[in-house]
């Protein structure tokens, strides 16, 4: 029957179109897998970009550095959207408060990445130097990430394995410390200490971590050992040695760091890849909310149309010697409503109505051009401003600090360094014959002084503070709150306070809270 | 004879003159609607022959019957009635003629000239065959529960598309409409069972999943919707079945009936409502009082004189014009029957650049080419252009842009150059410069086709093989300029989707003695195709060339990509009655993913019992109560709504550029994991129902209580931050929907020129979660990152997407904000936060009345909603000083502000050290309202007294008035997050700038040839 025999064959071809056992078998076509992966050279550096994406996104906002607010060099707008830098800078920061957010996320996101190299990328079918160049840039950014923590949080939990653990425990300061050693330590037997294509040399800068940057990195994780709260004085040595190589390597002509002759350039866009920078991490304006440094419109007042972010600190600006550095770090004038109706009368940052001083680090002329403060700035909210983690200039106040400590008495290598910092910052040269703890205390103000407001900085004025245990005096300092005679007949006193009903509780008090998803996650991350 | 020529012979002709003069004093009178009777001239029949009776057929509310049968009763001799509901039929006077029409009640009547037959309206709809899955069932035989909508419902009432007409007229289905033209709409029936994926419920038009959803369909083209609501009706869908089904019947040609008909609807639309703000001289007075001196005397003075300043909701509204064309060509005999139309709309809205255009047509053919053979052929094609505006939660929303852009800063420099805001939204580009040169735009082309070949093996027994095409293509353009923005960009982007179904169907229909049976087979096989690219740029070398040259962006940045998945299924029904009294409906489906990876299968059954009350003999005893029906059902559906690949644990691209202008491409294991053995979400859902009518049947009830329990619900589980965060899919949570819909329908006076019908829906759902496995809470995204947290949390014991806020304690002596201090900290913390209340009303009800005096029609149809709140983030940012817009515009803020009002509600705007915070009940509003949503008048002339055609004019008015204590612009508005941002019914609830309600005029006229 005709009838039949139409229906069976419509049947028939429904049926074998669709019965093939793969019909219901997914073919993610254009995509890859993680069991297939580490196949060639090409997909080993692939990882490595991907690694590095995820190292740009630790600094891409301010909100994972926002820790830097407890620091005496910088507070911020009572009012405003400023909750979260407000907060951490009064020292009450809440569970759900970005910079602890912001900050956790981001590295461990880093360190995911990293872990997945490290365990990994060993099978890839390519030379043992590449796999070192790989592997090394994984551990140093695990390591740099684990620092972040660390300092940011204390006891932490660490992830070496890449694994999924609800339970998972918190590794002790000392213990993710010893991590961190052993990774750098990695770090400085397998990277070289050049890079000749892009995008591991960009613009005469190694952009990719070499052996001399990972020496900078350890040298700075020592002098954090060697104070709160491990207080293992013994690594200053560690860290006196690590500089002097480096020194001695940029005399040789072996490493290629350098010391900006005028301040003025150390952070402007045309010089954004100094060699002054030992460490950087990169940024691109073009790629606006995804791979921007979000730092341009921070420093620049509310009032004249910035975001305000960062305001300079009274009293740190106050004691903040004259000279080129204080002149390109904060605005020395302030161009009235940043000229925005074509006005030119420069006023003190006293006339302004912030009444802070303002930095102007960030800042930026009209298309990303340096700053010059009596031009109106750029409203530019990003840009391509690299992250300037370690600075030659650091290198040496560290030398000079980590010298002295483990000698007892600065050399004249010591002496040398710092007034080399002094010297482009426009001071005399220290007196010759200074006793240790004065001669230490000049270290300390001078790196305080070379990364005033610089939230990006490996090490933070916050950071220095920390390591010795002098956070509790900043504390005390903005609760009682002394007026300041800023200048003869202006006196002003901070307007972020600390709310009476918080106290000093020590570490709590210095560590971020746990963030409160993981914290309800894990019932083991609590202090 | 052509039924549709002129002839001068029939009766009641009426004189045009009076009721054309009424008809347009009417039209501006809308108002005072009976204060005006036209005179009508009826004129006595003239001529009739002796041997043909004539006369005309009307439903009850006076509208005329098209294609109604007219039968001289025992013979063959019969005819049916033409698109005026006319019929003149040869037979003496006297004898016996059987009027019937489907769905109506069939009446005996003995011929007399002149005859004016109206056929009782639904008062038998129980033989009105409803369309369920894969098969019809008339209504007497339903079990389920399944809603029909008829387009009588919304006959005249202007809408421009199909998921407007649900809102309110159909218990159990909740309509959020962006409001935008052509914009997003969020359709749930019987809540929510979901929490990370949608909630939409599945289309289905004539039998083939529509994954575009209603888009590109003319209202005009449906016949009617059925809501498939319960398990024992949605079950069939199976995996796709758990958020309801939408089911669309279009029109289709009808035998003997030959129409050409033409429609237009012209209109206009204005907001209805605006925020009151501080005029550009108010701003500055208080602006100078925060920041003493910014604006001098004669900055004051051209303020104050106009000269200076803009009022930023004016400057970016327009009044919006619609214009909607159709035509319809109909045609057929018993064996071919054609339905032919085409439509263009065209519709501007109230705020600048909001554009959206449908250009559609439909072919749709059927025929019995042989005894055994029937074939349908239907193709429906549409091309839909929109301009994009931004309207979601987020502060590029141009409404948000607007009500915080300070009035004291002008359009436009005297370079041409768009202002800045330097006083408030300092981060924001100039609104009527985004409106004016940025923007993007969507292209939809949709076509749907689909083949019927009905086989009628035996008598009963037919075989259906259905296979159709859902295609869809968008393109999505967009561009920016540096004389608004910071940066010039462009972006082209390509998607297209293919599904493809094939459906076959065996049923066989029959029936002994008191017992019939109805059953079911079906194979059915689905496949969908996605494959899209993309490509867009920054800082073009010339702007000239807007989004049509990417070889001049100095960066690029390009995607491309592909995605498929594939559903086999197998279902099973059996329908069975017995002596019209007792009724059983089971269903089983089985479902084949290619979406999970391990647990493909999925089985789903259901079970419906229904007992015809109503046809027992004791019932037929008394006369109070007819047609009452028992209903009880249950069953399991599923849902599959995961995106293809997301088990597998893929790679993720992540592209550096090294402080460069192009990335380097790069890969990592991403935040998923693979999840081989995820599988179903299932809903188990219970319903008991309850139909009856009273009064004669002219007072028709119908009530059901539903539960649906979501059971391992798709959830995405958060894996720990400190192991790299992220999520992945589980089958964890438990979601538990319940409430009761009803429907009452009354025939309040059915008279020969006055009916009044009027129906009433309404709605009560409770959302609970009650389990999210070990996961603490899903948190909601935020609206604006750094500027406002999370505003809304899932947790177990509250509805999905309940509020989570701060509790606002008002303004302490020295007139700062103070929040409560749950947990004791001291300072405002985390955990002071808690749960204030939902997005979605408890209560919801639509009531439509259709009124007809003669030739004239009213319909009034009214909604209300109780029980919902909206987080007013527009009044927060207006209100408060902080990044984004950091002082106030809105009036109250400064007039009701600490040290101007003797209870205050706001901080002086000299205040410093205060704590704005968004995430708080002072901004948390309730959202109840009661609305006239539709008021419709139409009159209509007839051919008789057109002498060429008859036509229809209609008036309407839409948001006549809303009653609601909310002061946003749209107490039922919401702005739609982006769907990467996740779930709309987790972010629910917040206006950040909804598209503004607006009030709409339409002039509608329809003329049948």
């Amino acid at each position: 029957m005709k009838l039949l025999s139409i229906l069976f064959s419509a049947l028939l071809l429904t049926v074998t179109m669709t019965s093939c056992s793969d019909f219901l078998t997914e073919k993610p076509k254009g995509k890859l897998t993680p069991d297939n992966y580490f196949t060639s050279q090409e997909e080993l550096d692939m990882a490595v970009y991907a690694l590095y994406s995820k190292v740009c996104a630790t600094q891409a906002s301010s909100y994972p550095m926002l820790i830097a607010w407890q620091g005496d060099d910088i507070t911020t707008n009572p009012g405003s959207n400023k909750q979260n830098f407000a907060d951490i800078d009064a020292f009450h920061p809440s569970d759900g408060n970005n910079g602890a957010v912001w900050a956790w996320r981001t590295s461990y996101v880093v360190i995911k990445v990293a872990n997945d190299i490290i365990n990994r990328a060993g099978k890839t079918p390519t030379t043992e130097e590449e796999k070192n160049i790989a592997i090394g840039q994984a551990r140093y950014w695990r390591a740099v990430n684990y620092f972040f923590l660390v300092k940011r949080f204390g006891s932490v939990p660490m992830n070496l394995v890449g694994d999924i653990d609800y339970n998972r425990p918190l590794a002790s300061v000392e213990e993710v410390y010893a991590q961190i050693v052993a990774d750098l330590n990695a770090c400085i037997t397998m990277l070289p200490t050049k890079y000749t294509d892009e995008p591991r040399f960009i613009s005469g800068a190694n952009i990719y971590v070499t052996k001399q940057a990972a020496q900078a990195t350890l040298a700075a994780v020592d002098m954090a050992m060697a104070g709160w709260p491990l207080q293992k004085a013994e690594r200053y040595a560690d860290a006196a040695a690590l500089t002097k190589a480096i020194i001695d390597g940029v005399q040789a002509g072996t490493y290629e760091y350098i010391l900006e002759s005028d301040f003025k350039n150390v952070y402007a866009p045309s010089h954004n890849y100094t060699n002054e920078t030992v460490v950087g991490i990169n940024f691109s304006g073009t790629f606006k909310w995804d791979e921007d440094s979000e730092l341009s419109k921070s420093n620049l007042f509310e009032s004249l149309g910035g975001w305000g972010d960062g305001w300079g600190e009274l009293l740190f600006w106050k004691d903040f010697p004259s000279g080129p550095r204080k002149d390109a770090i904060y605005n020395p004038k302030i161009l009235k409503n940043n000229g925005r109706k074509g006005e030119t009368e420069l006023l003190d940052w006293w006339e302004v109505e912030e009444r802070h001083p303002m930095f102007s680090i960030f800042t930026v002329g009209p298309d990303n051009v340096d700053y010059d403060y009596t031009k109106p700035a750029g409203y530019v909210s990003s840009n391509s401003h690299r992250h300037r983690l370690i600075r030659y200039s650091e290198v040496l106040l560290w030398y000079a600090e980590a010298q002295c400590r483990a000698e007892g008495a600065p050399n004249t290598l010591a002496y040398q360094c710092i007034n080399r910092v002094r010297q482009r910052a426009g001071l005399s040269p220290l007196p010759a014959g200074m006793n240790a703890s004065d001669f230490i205390e000049a270290c300390i103000q001078e790196h305080g002084w070379e990364v005033a407001g610089y939230i990006p900085a490996l090490v933070t004025r916050r950071d220095d503070l920390m390591r010795l245990n002098r956070l509790e005096q900043v504390f005390y300092q903005r609760k009682q709150n002394t007026p300041i005679t800023v200048v003869p007949n202006v006196t002003l006193k901070e307007t972020l306070l600390i709310p009476d009903n918080v106290t000093w509780q020590g570490e709590k008090t210095i560590y971020l809270p746990y963030p409160a998803l993981d914290k309800q996650l894990n019932r083991q991350l609590k202090r | 004879m052509d039924r549709l020529s002129y002839n001068p012979k029939q009766e009641n002709r009426r004189s045009p003159h009076f009721p054309l003069r009424g008809m347009l004093i009417c039209c501006a009178l809308l108002g005072i609607l009976f204060a005006f009777q036209p005179i009508y001239a009826q004129q006595q029949p003239t001529n009739t022959t002796a041997k043909s009776v004539s006369g005309v057929v009307k439903d009850a509310s006076g509208e005329p019957l098209i294609g109604a049968t007219i039968q001289q009763k025992g013979t063959a001799n019969k005819t049916i009635t033409d698109t005026n509901g006319r019929f003149t039929l040869n037979v003496p006077p006297g004898a016996p003629l059987v009027i019937s029409y489907i769905g109506l009640h069939e009446q005996e009547l003995k011929a007399t000239p002149n005859m004016e037959i109206m056929l009782g309206d639904d008062v038998n709809a129980l033989d009105e065959v409803v369309v369920v899955g894969y098969g019809t069932v008339k209504k007497a035989d339903l079990a389920g529960s399944v809603s029909v909508l008829d387009s009588k419902a919304f006959k005249d009432q202007p809408l421009t598309r199909i998921d407007d007409a649900l809102q309110g007229r159909i218990a159990g289905v909740h309509v959020v409409s962006s409001g935008i033209p052509g914009g997003d709409m969020k359709i749930r029936i019987r809540g929510a069972g979901s929490i990370n994926r949608s909630n939409d419920p599945l289309y289905v038009v004539d039998g083939i999943v529509r994954e575009s959803g209603l888009t590109g369909l003319d209202p005009e083209d449906i016949q009617s919707i059925q809501v498939l609501k319960d398990a024992s009706a949605t079950a069939i869908y199976g995996s796709r079945g758990s958020n309801g089904v939408v089911l669309v019947t279009m029109k289709s040609g009808k035998a003997d009936v030959k129409q050409i008909s033409f429609d237009a609807q012209f209109g206009f639309a204005d907001m209805a409502k605006h925020y009151s703000l501080l005029d550009a001289y108010e701003f500055a007075t208080a602006y100078n009082e925060a920041h003493p001196g910014t604006f001098n005397q004669t900055d004051l003075t051209a303020f104050q004189n106009g000269e200076k300043g803009t009022n930023w909701q004016k400057a970016i509204s327009q009044t919006g014009f619609i214009q909607n064309y159709k035509v319809t060509l109909t045609n057929g005999n018993k064996d071919t029957q054609y339905y032919l139309s085409g439509n263009y709309l065209g519709q501007t809205g109230a705020v600048k650049r909001s554009k959206n255009e449908r250009y559609q047509v439909k072919l749709n053919l059927t025929s019995n080419i042989a005894k055994w053979l029937n074939i349908t052929a239907d193709i429906n094609a549409s091309h839909n252009v929109r301009n994009t505006v931004n309207f979601g939660a987020s502060k590029n929303n141009i409404l948000w842009v607007a009500l915080n852009y300070s009035p004291v800063t002008n359009i436009m420099d005297e370079n041409g150059k768009y202002c800045r805001d330097f006083y408030n939204a300092i981060t924001a580009d100039n609104p009527v410069g985004t409106l004016n040169i940025n923007g993007g735009q969507y292209r939809k082309d949709i076509f749907n086709g689909r083949i019927d070949l009905r086989f009628n093996i035996l008598p009963g027994l037919s075989f259906t093989t259905t296979n159709g095409v859902d295609y869809n293509d968008t393109k999505y353009y967009s561009f920016s300029s540096k004389r608004v923005s910071e940066q010039s960009r462009l972006s082209n982007r390509d998607g297209q989707r293919m599904t493809l179904q094939s459906t076959n169907n065996l049923t066989y229909i029959g029936q002994w003695g008191q017992h019939s049976l109805t059953a079911t087979g079906v194979f059915e096989a689905t496949q969908s195709e996605y494959r899209m690219m993309g490509i867009s740029g920054e800082g073009l070398l010339t702007e000239s060339v807007g989004w049509w040259n990417i070889g001049l962006a100095k960066t690029k940045t390009e995607s491309n990509g592909y995605e498929s998945w594939a559903l086999l299924s197998g279902v099973g029904r059996l329908m069975y009655n017995y002596d019209n009294r007792y009724l059983l409906t089971t269903t089983f489906r089985a479902d084949g993913s290619s979406k999970f990876f391990k647990n493909k299968w999925g089985y789903f059954p259901s079970i419906a019992l229904a007992w015809s009350l109503g046809n027992e003999k004791f019932m037929q005893k008394q006369d109070i109560i007819q047609d009452a029906k028992l209903r009880l059902s249950y069953g399991l559906v599923g849902s599959q709504a995961i995106s293809p690949y997301e088990t597998l644990g893929l790679m993720k691209q992540e592209g550096y550029a090294f402080g460069g202008t192009t990335k380097y491409t790069g890969f990592w294991t991403g935040t998923s994991r693979a999840t081989p053995d995820l599988t179903w979400e299932k809903t188990h859902q219970f319903n008991v129902g309850l139909d009856f009518s009273t009064l004669a049947h002219r007072l028709r009830f119908s009530i059901d209580y539903f539960k649906k329990i979501t059971k391992d619900g798709l959830l995405k589980k958060t894996l720990p931050q400190y192991d790299g965060g992220g999520d992945y899919w589980v089958n964890a949570c438990e979601v538990v929907n319940s409430g009761v819909d009803f429907n009452i329908d009354a025939t309040l006076l059915s008279q020969k020129d006055f009916s009044w019908n009027t129906s009433l829906t309404g709605t009560y759902l409770k959302n609970k979660v009650t389990s999210l496995d070990n996961i603490p809470f899903v948190q909601g995204q935020s609206p604006s990152t750094g500027l406002i947290g999370d505003v809304t949390r899932v947790v177990v014991g509250q509805p999905i997407g309940a509020f989570y806020l701060y509790q606002w304690t008002g303004l302490d002596a020295t007139g700062h904000d103070t929040y409560a201090d749950l947990d004791g900290s001291g300072t405002v913390s985390e955990g002071d936060r808690t749960f204030c209340g939902k997005a979605n009303p408890t209560f919801t009800f639509g009531w439509n009345n259709r009124v007809s005096w003669r030739h004239w029609d009213l319909n009034l149809f009214f909604t209300a909603a109780f029980g919902a709140k909206r987080l007013n983030l527009m009044r927060y940012f207006a209100a408060s000083m902080n990044g984004a817009s950091k002082f106030i515009t809105l009036k109250d803020a400064y007039y009701q502000s600490f040290g101007k009002t003797d209870s205050p509600m706001f901080p002086a705007v000299t205040v410093t050290n205060n704590y704005y915070q968004g995430a708080s009940t002072k901004w948390l509003e309730k959202a109840d309202y009661f609305r006239l949503d539709n008021i419709t008048l139409s009159y209509c002339f007839t051919k008789q007294q057109t002498r060429f055609t008859d036509i229809h004019l209609s008036l309407s008015c839409q948001n006549v008035f809303t009653i609601t204590g909310y002061k946003g612009l749209d107490p039922s508005g919401i702005s739609f997050m982006d769907s990467s941002q996740g779930s709309i019914d987790v972010n629910d609830g917040i206006d950040m700038g909804a598209y503004p309600l607006t009030r709409t005029f339409t002039l509608g006229i329809k003329m049948n040839f």
